[in-house]
Parts: structure tokens; C-alpha cells; sequence
């Protein structure tokens, strides 16, 4: 089932052409891997898909609803003074999927707990969102995004502060959640040699345009 | 009441109780906004608001109305404009805010000007007087202070994950826009009704002292809420009573209160500077 395509979408900013008609149809289970150098145009390509910038010119085809959509943004960190924890902000991810006014579910809060240790957030789950090291940020906002259990998910960098062995766990974790959830994945990396061959579709932006 | 009233060595008069219990009120409406304030990084944004609101006051008291109801209609009129001139002048919510506090300014000194009559009770807006609030004013003031708390329950999560990130709620469906502007009209509602009470020029400072001091002592939310009202209370209190005591400015009074307390927290705070 298509979930969203973009048709020609077309975005400038003052002068600078960001992106080119840029035609991409995203189907359940489809995992995207979105590649280019710095400014090719991947993460506002991101952006457009989830609704935090809008194309100058172009249409998007949506099937699925605001709350099915899952975004990790490249800088993952929050404010230094951020007064939310670590649990806390996972827990926002359980709050998109269920809506502001429902009750917390006990398999949200059991998720998350899962989630808090599968990603190694269990030291800092009650420290401040702020005060914890970029690669920690990362996790938990992925731990965030698979908590609201999206139809599409979409990951800028998502490797930009891990090391070695955190890079392929995550690669793993994304691989199989992307075959057991059927969800879609769309990734903007530059760093695609740690991804398994064949799993996914890659896009190689230049410019602002596919190529 | 009447434990802290024999403390101060006070007769539990009925104009003193309204006072405390208008001031109590206007306490824990502020300290939960600042809260928002603090945390949106928006201070500004609630000086304006206060502007607006002695601006509006002023004009009402100048056209024979009630100067609370039209403190709040300008406080509201302030809110809903900031970002529709962001957006139409293409810069950002802080300079169009400026351009609305130095408006608001504006209107509150030239009508100060043209009023004949009743220039002292425009005056008594500038610095308040809880000694005087009336009945009705408290009626205001609870509606406003139960409308806050309401918010803070009722859309908790919500708050959170917009604090957390605005850009996160937007991109996952959460209707952060809705939430951020129903903060800054329960800014608006909190300041404008206290106008008389504490004063349109020092509410913002009950607003941004006592969320400051309570974070000296917690940078988690859920505390902060409680810790800064608490604060909040104690200065508006204390301030009351010195005022009544020492025949002082009540409105500076408390104000002066919340920044001693702020002072004295510094000395006990833990050690916040790990940011750095």
C-alpha cells in the first residue's frame, strides 16, 4: 500500500533551490535510504515528509494519519535546560500515538521500559533529556519514535553520534523492525557501507535533485 | 489564615483576608505560567502581555469601563497578534513582539495623559493594591487561577511533549500550535486579572522570580510547578504583610519579597553550573 508519495515538489529558500522536482512514492514495508553530500537536500527532504517544512511548489499524497508519522532529527539533542527526562520523552512518543487526552496505557509504560533497555538508556531513564551525551540523545529519540508505533519513520543521520558497535545494533534494530512492523523507513545518511546489501532502496540526492 | 494573621500580631479583617486570599490566587495562576514562560523562553512575550494589560486598563478606566475587562480584552488582543505580524512583517515572534509592547506602551502613557478624572486609581494600576480588591475582582482572579490549573491537568502530556520539543509534537500529529497559544492566552488571562491586585508593570516579575528561584532547587517540571508556586505564595504572602506592617507599596512589596527570596535561594541552591 502507497502511504505517501510526492509529486514535483519543489522547495526555495530566498534564492537557493533545495530541492527539484522531486517525485518519491513510499509503500508500507519499504525501508529508504536517502543518500548526498552536505546540502544535497536529505533532510529537508525529511522535513517535507513530515509536515515541518512545506514545498514552494508540488503536492503531497498522504494515507496515513499526522500521529503515524515518526521523525529522529539530526540534532537529537535537546535543550540543555530541558526539564523533561529521559522517560519522559520517550514517553511523548506513546502520547502522539494515543492522543493528549487518553490515559498512559500499561503497554505503553511496559514498551517503554522495554525500549529504555533495549536501547542501554536504563542508567539516565530519570535524568534530565539535556544533560545526556549526544549518542544517548540519539537512542532515546529513537526509543521515542518507536514507541509511537509509526507507519513511517523517518531518521535524519541517525549514525551522526554513535560508534561503531551502536551503529550496527541500530542498523540490526531498524532492519528488523522495518520486517516485523512492516512500517516504512526512510533514512538520510551519508555513512551507508554499515547497512546490510539488498534490504533497502537507496536515493541519491545532488542539488536538490534524484539522480 | 488567621494562624499567620495572630502570628503578624493582625486582626483577621475582611479587607485583609481578601487581599490574602486574591494574592494566594494570583500566586499560584503565576507561578504556573512562569513555568511556560521559563521553560518557551519566553519572557518577553509575558512583559508585553503586562504592558498590554496596563495599557488596556488604562484605556478602560479612560472610556468609564472596567478596567480588569478591558486589561484582558487588550491582553488577548496582544496574544493573537504577535505571530500574525511575524508572519506578515517576515521576522521573528520576538521583534514582532517588541513592536507590540512598544504600542501597548505607547497607548498606556498617551491615555494616562488624557485621563482628567480618576488619574490615581490609573496609578494604582501601575503598582497595584491587593488591600483593595474586591469581591469580584477575586471572582476573576479564581476563575483565572482554576482555568490555568485545569490546563495544566487536563493537557499535562501535551505540555510536556511541546516543551520537550515543538518541532517533535508537530511532526507526530500533536496539535502544538493549539497548545503553545492557549499558554501564552492563560499568560494573557493571568496577568490582566491581576492588574489590580499586584500591577501591570510588576506582575511579570511574579511571573519570572519565583520559576527562577524554584529552579535553583529542581530543573525537573513536575517539581518546578509545585516549588515556584510555593514561592510565589510565600512572596505574595510576606510582601502583603510587611506591606500592611510598614504602611510599604504593596505591589513593590511583594516584588521586592520574591527577589529576597531569590537572593536568599541562591545561597542554599545545589550547584546548577553541570550545563556548563
Amino acid at each position: 500500500m502507497v502511504i505517501a508519495s510526492l509529486n514535483n515538489i519543489s522547495v526555495k529558500f530566498s534564492q537557493t533551490h533545495v530541492l527539484n522536482n522531486i517525485c518519491l512514492e513510499i509503500s508500507s514495508g519499504d525501508f529508504i535510504v536517502i543518500c548526498g553530500a552536505n546540502g544535497a537536500g536529505k533532510s529537508t527532504l525529511l522535513k517535507i515528509l513530515c509536515g515541518l517544512a512545506k514545498p514552494s511548489s508540488g503536492n503531497i499524497a498522504a494515507n496515513i494519519k499526522g500521529n503515524e508519522v515518526a521523525y529522529v532529527p539530526q540534532n537529537a539533542m535537546p535543550d540543555k535546560k530541558c526539564p523533561i527526562t529521559v522517560k519522559e520523552a520517550i514517553m511523548t512518543g506513546a502520547v502522539a500515538k494515543n492522543g493528549i487526552f487518553k490515559k498512559t496505557k500499561s503497554c505503553d509504560i511496559q514498551g517503554s521500559e522495554d525500549l529504555i533497555k533495549k536501547f542501554g538508556l536504563k542508567s539516565v531513564e530519570n535524568a534530565l533529556c539535556g544533560n545526556i551525551s549526544g549518542g544517548q540523545a540519539q537512542r532515546m529519540q529513537i526509543a521515542r519514535a518507536f514507541l509511537q508505533q509509526p507507519k513511517l519513520l523517518l531518521l535524519d543521520e541517525p549514525f551522526s553520534s554513535l560508534d561503531k558497535t551502536c551503529k550496527e545494533t541500530l542498523t540490526k534494530t531498524l532492519v528488523d523492525y522495518n520486517a516485523k512492523t512492516n512500517c516504512a523507513i526512510v533514512m538520510a545518511t551519508h555513512i551507508i557501507h554499515s547497512l546490510p546489501h539488498g534490504q533497502y532502496k537507496t536515493i541519491k540526492l545532488e542539488h536538490g535533485n534524484i539522480i | 489564615m488567621e494562624i499567620l494573621f495572630n502570628f503578624a500580631g493582625l486582626s483577621a479583617q475582611p479587607f485583609l483576608i481578601r487581599a490574602f486570599i486574591a494574592s494566594g490566587l494570583c500566586a499560584i495562576s503565576c507561578a504556573i505560567v512562569g513555568v511556560w514562560v521559563f521553560f518557551f523562553k519566553i519572557p518577553f512575550v509575558a512583559l508585553t502581555m503586562a504592558h498590554a494589560a496596563f495599557a488596556g486598563a488604562v484605556i478602560g478606566i479612560f472610556f468609564g469601563l472596567n478596567p480588569v475587562v478591558s486589561a484582558v480584552v487588550f491582553c488577548l488582543a496582544a496574544a493573537f497578534f504577535i505571530a500574525p505580524l511575524a508572519q506578515k512583517g517576515n521576522f521573528s515572534a520576538n521583534a514582532s513582539t517588541s513592536i507590540i509592547f512598544s504600542f501597548m506602551l505607547g497607548l498606556a502613557f498617551l491615555f494616562m495623559a488624557l485621563i482628567q478624572e480618576n488619574r490615581a486609581l490609573a496609578l494604582s494600576l501601575m503598582w497595584g493594591s491587593p488591600l483593595t480588591v474586591s469581591v469580584r475582582d477575586i471572582y476573576f482572579i479564581a476563575a483565572c487561577a482554576a482555568a490555568v490549573l485545569t490546563f495544566l491537568v487536563v493537557f499535562n502530556k501535551g505540555i510536556i511533549a511541546v516543551i520537550f520539543s515543538r518541532d517533535l509534537a508537530k511532526a507526530s500529529g500533536i496539535a502544538e500550535k493549539p497548545i503553545f497559544y492557549a499558554l501564552i492566552i492563560l499568560c494573557a488571562l493571568s496577568v490582566s486579572v491581576n492588574i489590580s491586585g499586584i500591577g501591570g508593570l510588576l506582575i511579570y516579575s511574579l511571573i519570572t522570580i519565583p520559576t527562577a528561584t524554584a529552579y535553583q532547587f529542581s530543573q525537573k517540571i513536575k517539581p518546578m510547578y509545585f516549588l515556584s508556586a510555593l514561592f510565589a505564595l510565600a512572596a505574595c504572602w510576606l510582601g502583603l504583610l510587611a506591606s500592611y506592617i510598614f504602611n510599604l507599596p504593596t505591589g513593590a512589596s511583594v516584588v521586592l519579597m520574591a527577589c529576597l527570596i531569590f537572593f536568599i535561594s541562591l545561597c542554599f541552591a545545589k550547584n546548577n553550573n553541570h550545563y556548563k
